[in-house]
Protein backbone atom coordinates (compact mmCIF):
# COMPACT_ATOMS: atom_id res chain seq x y z
CA UNK A 1 0.00 0.00 0.00
CA UNK A 2 2.79 2.37 0.97
CA UNK A 3 4.73 1.58 -2.22
CA UNK A 4 1.54 2.14 -4.31
CA UNK A 5 1.05 5.54 -2.68
CA UNK A 6 4.66 6.43 -3.38
CA UNK A 7 4.17 5.68 -7.10
CA UNK A 8 1.11 7.87 -7.20
CA UNK A 9 2.97 10.71 -5.54
CA UNK A 10 5.85 10.27 -7.97
CA UNK A 11 3.49 10.31 -10.98
CA UNK A 12 1.78 13.44 -9.68
CA UNK A 13 5.11 15.13 -9.15
CA UNK A 14 6.21 14.32 -12.70
CA UNK A 15 2.96 15.79 -14.03
CA UNK A 16 3.42 18.97 -12.00
CA UNK A 17 7.01 19.19 -13.22
CA UNK A 18 5.93 18.81 -16.85
CA UNK A 19 3.27 21.49 -16.39
CA UNK A 20 5.85 23.86 -14.94
CA UNK A 21 8.22 23.20 -17.84
CA UNK A 22 5.41 23.73 -20.38
CA UNK A 23 4.38 27.00 -18.72
CA UNK A 24 7.96 28.18 -18.80
CA UNK A 25 8.36 27.22 -22.46
CA UNK A 26 5.27 28.94 -23.76
CA UNK A 27 4.97 32.08 -21.70
CA UNK A 28 8.25 33.85 -22.32
CA UNK A 29 7.85 35.14 -25.89
CA UNK A 30 4.90 36.68 -27.67
CA UNK A 31 1.90 38.71 -26.67
CA UNK A 32 -1.12 37.77 -28.77
CA UNK A 33 -3.47 40.72 -28.29
CA UNK A 34 -6.01 40.25 -31.05
CA UNK A 35 -7.96 43.40 -31.76
CA UNK A 36 -9.49 44.71 -34.97
CA UNK A 37 -8.49 48.28 -35.68
CA UNK A 38 -8.48 49.93 -39.11
CA UNK A 39 -5.23 49.53 -41.04
CA UNK A 40 -3.46 52.77 -41.82
CA UNK A 41 -2.33 52.29 -45.40
CA UNK A 42 -4.68 53.44 -48.12
CA UNK A 43 -2.55 52.24 -51.01
CA UNK A 44 0.98 52.73 -52.24
CA UNK A 45 3.24 55.43 -50.87
CA UNK A 46 2.32 58.02 -53.50
CA UNK A 47 3.64 60.90 -51.40
CA UNK A 48 6.84 62.91 -51.34
CA UNK A 49 10.18 61.13 -51.62
CA UNK A 50 10.34 58.60 -48.83
CA UNK A 51 12.98 59.56 -46.28
CA UNK A 52 12.64 56.91 -43.56
CA UNK A 53 14.82 54.02 -42.53
CA UNK A 54 17.12 52.86 -39.75
CA UNK A 55 19.71 55.21 -38.28
CA UNK A 56 21.95 53.70 -35.64
CA UNK B 1 15.92 -2.37 -2.62
CA UNK B 2 13.37 -0.31 -0.72
CA UNK B 3 12.97 3.41 -0.92
CA UNK B 4 12.72 5.16 2.40
CA UNK B 5 10.79 8.34 3.05
CA UNK B 6 13.96 10.43 2.81
CA UNK B 7 14.90 8.91 -0.54
CA UNK B 8 11.48 9.73 -1.97
CA UNK B 9 11.74 13.28 -0.75
CA UNK B 10 15.11 13.65 -2.46
CA UNK B 11 13.74 12.27 -5.77
CA UNK B 12 10.71 14.57 -5.69
CA UNK B 13 12.82 17.58 -4.84
CA UNK B 14 15.19 16.81 -7.71
CA UNK B 15 12.34 16.49 -10.23
CA UNK B 16 10.69 19.74 -9.17
CA UNK B 17 13.91 21.70 -9.03
CA UNK B 18 14.85 20.40 -12.50
CA UNK B 19 11.50 21.61 -13.80
CA UNK B 20 11.75 25.01 -12.17
CA UNK B 21 15.33 25.45 -13.31
CA UNK B 22 14.64 24.21 -16.83
CA UNK B 23 16.20 26.21 -19.65
CA UNK B 24 12.74 26.56 -21.17
CA UNK B 25 11.79 29.00 -18.47
CA UNK B 26 14.05 31.50 -20.21
CA UNK B 27 14.50 32.25 -23.88
CA UNK B 28 17.32 30.51 -25.67
CA UNK B 29 20.67 32.32 -25.80
CA UNK B 30 19.92 34.36 -22.71
CA UNK B 31 22.68 36.41 -21.16
CA UNK B 32 22.26 39.05 -18.50
CA UNK B 33 22.25 42.66 -19.69
CA UNK B 34 24.49 44.95 -17.68
CA UNK B 35 22.68 48.24 -18.06
CA UNK B 36 19.11 47.19 -17.60
CA UNK B 37 16.77 50.01 -16.69
CA UNK B 38 13.53 48.08 -16.89
CA UNK B 39 12.14 45.30 -14.77
CA UNK B 40 13.70 42.78 -17.18
CA UNK B 41 16.66 43.18 -19.50
CA UNK B 42 15.30 45.77 -21.91
CA UNK B 43 15.34 49.50 -21.51
CA UNK B 44 12.17 51.42 -20.89
CA UNK B 45 10.94 52.97 -24.14
CA UNK B 46 12.67 50.35 -26.25
CA UNK B 47 10.61 48.52 -28.86
CA UNK B 48 11.07 44.87 -28.07
CA UNK B 49 8.49 42.85 -29.99
CA UNK B 50 6.49 42.93 -33.23
CA UNK B 51 3.25 41.24 -33.88
CA UNK B 52 1.12 40.88 -36.98
CA UNK B 53 -2.60 41.16 -36.37
CA UNK B 54 -4.15 39.67 -39.47
CA UNK B 55 -7.51 38.42 -40.71
CA UNK B 56 -5.71 35.68 -42.65
CA UNK B 57 -2.98 34.07 -40.53
CA UNK B 58 -2.51 31.13 -42.90
CA UNK B 59 -1.86 33.31 -45.96
CA UNK B 60 0.38 35.59 -43.91
CA UNK B 61 2.46 32.69 -42.62
CA UNK B 62 2.88 31.36 -46.13
CA UNK B 63 3.87 34.81 -47.41
CA UNK B 64 6.51 35.47 -44.75
CA UNK B 65 7.82 31.91 -44.95
CA UNK B 66 8.42 32.30 -48.70
CA UNK B 67 9.59 35.92 -48.62
CA UNK B 68 11.70 36.12 -45.47
CA UNK B 69 12.39 32.48 -44.69
CA UNK B 70 10.60 32.60 -41.37
CA UNK B 71 9.78 29.32 -39.65
CA UNK B 72 6.75 29.10 -37.42
CA UNK B 73 5.88 27.49 -34.13
CA UNK B 74 2.16 27.07 -33.71
CA UNK B 75 1.14 27.83 -30.16
CA UNK B 76 -1.51 29.85 -28.33
CA UNK B 77 -1.67 33.13 -26.43
CA UNK B 78 -4.57 34.57 -24.48
CA UNK B 79 -6.71 31.63 -25.53
CA UNK B 80 -6.21 32.11 -29.27
CA UNK B 81 -3.97 30.41 -31.84
CA UNK B 82 -0.66 32.21 -32.10
CA UNK B 83 2.30 31.65 -34.44
CA UNK B 84 5.79 32.45 -33.26
CA UNK B 85 8.09 33.41 -36.14
CA UNK B 86 11.70 32.30 -36.01
CA UNK B 87 14.85 32.95 -38.00
CA UNK B 88 17.16 30.09 -37.04
CA UNK B 89 16.85 29.86 -33.27
CA UNK B 90 15.95 33.52 -32.80
CA UNK B 91 12.34 34.55 -32.30
CA UNK B 92 11.55 37.58 -34.44
CA UNK B 93 7.81 38.16 -34.12
CA UNK B 94 4.36 36.72 -33.80
CA UNK B 95 1.17 36.36 -35.80
CA UNK B 96 -2.28 36.44 -34.27
CA UNK B 97 -5.62 36.25 -36.04
CA UNK B 98 -8.46 38.73 -35.83
CA UNK B 99 -11.97 38.51 -37.25
CA UNK B 100 -12.94 41.07 -39.84
CA UNK B 101 -16.59 41.96 -40.07
CA UNK B 102 -17.95 42.60 -43.57
CA UNK B 103 -18.20 46.32 -42.81
CA UNK B 104 -14.60 46.60 -41.65
CA UNK B 105 -11.84 48.17 -43.63
CA UNK B 106 -8.54 46.40 -43.80
CA UNK B 107 -7.58 45.69 -40.21
CA UNK B 108 -4.38 43.73 -40.73
CA UNK B 109 -1.29 45.49 -39.51
CA UNK B 110 2.00 45.09 -37.70
CA UNK B 111 1.99 46.26 -34.09
CA UNK B 112 5.25 47.27 -32.38
CA UNK B 113 5.45 46.73 -28.62
CA UNK B 114 7.26 49.21 -26.39
CA UNK B 115 8.71 48.16 -23.06
CA UNK B 116 7.26 50.07 -20.11
CA UNK B 117 8.02 49.91 -16.39
CA UNK B 118 4.46 50.25 -15.12
CA UNK B 119 1.76 49.38 -17.61
CA UNK B 120 -1.08 50.89 -15.60
CA UNK B 121 0.73 54.22 -15.43
CA UNK B 122 1.64 53.95 -19.11
CA UNK B 123 -1.95 53.43 -20.26
CA UNK B 124 -3.08 56.41 -18.19
CA UNK B 125 -0.27 58.48 -19.72
CA UNK B 126 -1.49 57.54 -23.19
CA UNK B 127 -4.93 58.83 -22.32
CA UNK B 128 -3.55 62.00 -20.76
CA UNK B 129 -1.63 62.59 -24.00
CA UNK B 130 -4.80 62.41 -26.06
CA UNK B 131 -4.58 58.73 -27.00
CA UNK B 132 -6.88 55.86 -26.20
CA UNK B 133 -6.59 52.41 -24.68
CA UNK B 134 -7.94 49.76 -27.07
CA UNK B 135 -7.16 46.77 -24.87
CA UNK B 136 -6.60 47.30 -21.14
CA UNK B 137 -3.58 45.52 -19.64
CA UNK B 138 -3.89 41.76 -19.78
CA UNK B 139 -1.77 39.16 -18.00
CA UNK B 140 0.34 36.90 -20.18
CA UNK B 141 0.58 33.92 -17.89
CA UNK B 142 3.78 34.97 -16.16
CA UNK B 143 4.44 38.32 -14.52
CA UNK B 144 4.24 40.00 -17.93
CA UNK B 145 1.37 42.25 -18.98
CA UNK B 146 0.49 43.82 -22.31
CA UNK B 147 -1.91 46.45 -23.59
CA UNK B 148 -2.86 47.86 -26.97
CA UNK B 149 -3.22 51.62 -27.33
CA UNK B 150 -3.52 54.33 -29.97
CA UNK B 151 -1.71 57.63 -29.73
CA UNK B 152 -3.20 61.08 -30.20
CA UNK B 153 -3.18 60.64 -34.01
CA UNK B 154 -4.74 57.19 -33.98
CA UNK B 155 -1.59 55.13 -34.55
CA UNK B 156 -1.75 51.82 -32.70
CA UNK B 157 1.16 50.44 -30.70
CA UNK B 158 1.59 47.93 -27.93
CA UNK B 159 2.84 48.25 -24.37
CA UNK B 160 4.67 45.44 -22.62
CA UNK B 161 5.67 45.21 -19.00
CA UNK B 162 7.78 42.16 -18.31
CA UNK B 163 10.46 40.96 -15.92
CA UNK B 164 11.55 38.41 -18.53
CA UNK B 165 15.03 38.20 -19.96
CA UNK B 166 14.69 39.70 -23.45
CA UNK B 167 18.34 39.50 -24.36
CA UNK B 168 17.69 36.83 -26.97
CA UNK B 169 15.84 39.46 -28.98
CA UNK B 170 17.82 42.52 -28.00
CA UNK B 171 21.42 41.39 -28.22
CA UNK B 172 23.67 40.03 -30.93
CA UNK B 173 23.51 40.66 -34.64
CA UNK B 174 20.05 41.11 -36.07
CA UNK B 175 19.74 38.43 -38.72
CA UNK B 176 18.25 38.94 -42.15
CA UNK B 177 14.55 38.52 -41.51
CA UNK B 178 14.79 40.19 -38.09
CA UNK B 179 13.24 43.51 -37.07
CA UNK B 180 15.76 46.31 -37.26
CA UNK B 181 13.99 49.63 -36.82
CA UNK B 182 10.64 51.43 -36.94
CA UNK B 183 9.53 54.85 -38.09
CA UNK B 184 6.52 56.81 -37.03
CA UNK B 185 4.79 58.13 -40.14
CA UNK B 186 3.22 61.33 -38.91
CA UNK B 187 0.33 63.32 -40.31
CA UNK B 188 1.22 66.00 -37.74
CA UNK B 189 4.93 65.99 -36.94
CA UNK B 190 4.85 68.35 -33.95
CA UNK B 191 1.95 66.54 -32.31
CA UNK B 192 3.70 63.20 -32.70
CA UNK B 193 7.06 64.44 -31.42
CA UNK B 194 5.34 66.00 -28.45
CA UNK B 195 3.27 62.90 -27.66
CA UNK B 196 6.24 60.53 -27.64
CA UNK B 197 8.47 63.02 -25.82
CA UNK B 198 5.94 63.23 -23.01
CA UNK B 199 5.05 59.57 -23.04
CA UNK B 200 8.42 57.90 -23.46
CA UNK B 201 11.00 60.64 -23.20
CA UNK B 202 11.80 60.40 -26.90
CA UNK B 203 13.99 63.06 -28.49
CA UNK B 204 13.78 64.88 -31.83
CA UNK B 205 17.15 64.85 -33.51
CA UNK B 206 16.85 66.00 -37.11
CA UNK B 207 19.06 64.21 -39.57
CA UNK B 208 21.79 66.21 -41.26
CA UNK B 209 21.00 66.43 -44.95
CA UNK B 210 17.59 64.95 -44.32
CA UNK B 211 15.77 67.32 -41.96
CA UNK B 212 12.40 65.67 -42.53
CA UNK B 213 13.62 62.57 -40.76
CA UNK B 214 13.92 62.66 -36.99
CA UNK B 215 15.52 60.15 -34.65
CA UNK B 216 13.37 59.88 -31.55
CA UNK B 217 15.29 57.06 -29.94
CA UNK B 218 18.69 55.79 -31.04
CA UNK B 219 20.07 52.28 -31.23
CA UNK B 220 18.56 48.85 -30.86
CA UNK B 221 14.81 49.02 -30.43
CA UNK B 222 14.94 52.67 -31.48
CA UNK B 223 12.61 54.73 -33.61
CA UNK B 224 12.46 57.58 -36.09
CA UNK B 225 9.78 59.85 -37.46
CA UNK B 226 8.95 61.28 -40.85
CA UNK B 227 6.08 63.37 -42.17
CA UNK B 228 3.43 61.91 -44.47
CA UNK B 229 1.71 64.97 -45.83
CA UNK B 230 0.02 64.28 -49.15
CA UNK B 231 0.34 60.51 -48.84
CA UNK B 232 -2.59 58.03 -48.76
CA UNK B 233 -1.43 56.87 -45.35
CA UNK B 234 -2.70 57.61 -41.86
CA UNK B 235 -0.35 58.10 -38.93
CA UNK B 236 1.15 54.76 -38.02
CA UNK B 237 4.21 52.88 -36.87
CA UNK B 238 6.06 51.16 -39.70
CA UNK B 239 8.51 48.42 -38.69
CA UNK B 240 11.58 47.60 -40.78
CA UNK B 241 12.93 44.11 -41.36
CA UNK B 242 16.53 43.55 -42.30
CA UNK B 243 16.93 41.84 -45.67
CA UNK B 244 19.78 41.00 -47.99
CA UNK B 245 18.25 42.25 -51.23
CA UNK B 246 15.22 44.53 -51.01
CA UNK B 247 14.79 44.77 -54.80
CA UNK B 248 14.75 41.00 -55.19
CA UNK B 249 12.16 40.58 -52.45
CA UNK B 250 10.02 43.38 -53.86
CA UNK B 251 10.06 41.69 -57.25
CA UNK B 252 8.77 38.48 -55.67
CA UNK B 253 6.14 40.10 -53.46
CA UNK B 254 3.30 40.17 -55.99
CA UNK B 255 3.77 36.53 -56.98
CA UNK B 256 3.45 35.63 -53.30
CA UNK B 257 0.11 37.41 -53.00
CA UNK B 258 1.39 40.67 -51.55
CA UNK B 259 1.64 44.19 -52.90
CA UNK B 260 4.54 46.59 -53.35
CA UNK B 261 3.65 49.90 -51.69
CA UNK B 262 6.99 51.56 -52.35
CA UNK B 263 9.25 50.01 -54.96
CA UNK B 264 13.01 50.33 -54.51
CA UNK B 265 14.40 53.35 -56.33
CA UNK B 266 17.83 55.02 -56.46
CA UNK B 267 16.40 58.14 -54.76
CA UNK B 268 15.41 56.23 -51.64
CA UNK B 269 18.37 54.79 -49.74
CA UNK B 270 20.10 53.82 -52.98
CA UNK B 271 17.41 51.32 -53.85
CA UNK B 272 17.95 49.38 -50.64
CA UNK B 273 14.47 49.91 -49.22
CA UNK B 274 11.03 48.65 -50.20
CA UNK B 275 7.67 48.80 -48.48
CA UNK B 276 5.37 45.88 -49.10
CA UNK B 277 1.98 44.72 -47.92
CA UNK B 278 1.35 41.07 -47.15
CA UNK B 279 -1.70 39.26 -48.58
CA UNK B 280 -3.84 40.52 -45.70
CA UNK B 281 -2.78 44.14 -46.31
CA UNK B 282 -0.31 44.71 -43.45
CA UNK B 283 2.56 47.04 -44.40
CA UNK B 284 6.19 46.25 -43.66
CA UNK B 285 9.43 47.90 -44.75
CA UNK B 286 12.29 45.79 -46.04
CA UNK B 287 15.71 47.35 -45.75
CA UNK B 288 19.26 46.31 -46.43
CA UNK B 289 21.63 46.95 -43.58
CA UNK B 290 25.36 46.31 -43.64
CA UNK B 291 26.63 48.29 -40.65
Amino acid sequence: MKRYMNKRVLALTVLIALALVTLGCTATVGVGVSYGYPGRWGGGWGGPVYVGGPIW
Amino acid sequence: MTFGRTSWAVVLALILSAALGSGCAKNPETTPAADSEGPGTGEIGQFVWHELVTDDPAASRQFYRELLGWEFERTSRLGKPYSLARVGDRYVGGIVGVDRRPSDENISQWVSYMLVADIERATRAVEQGGGRVLVEPVGLGTDSRAALVIDSQGAPFGLLQTPEDLSQMLEGTIPNGGFLWRDYLAEDVETALSFYANFAGFGREQQRGNPDHYVMREGRGGAGLLPIENAPVESNWLPYVRVEDAADLASRTRDLGGEVLLAPSPEVRNGELAIVADPSGAALALVEWTQ
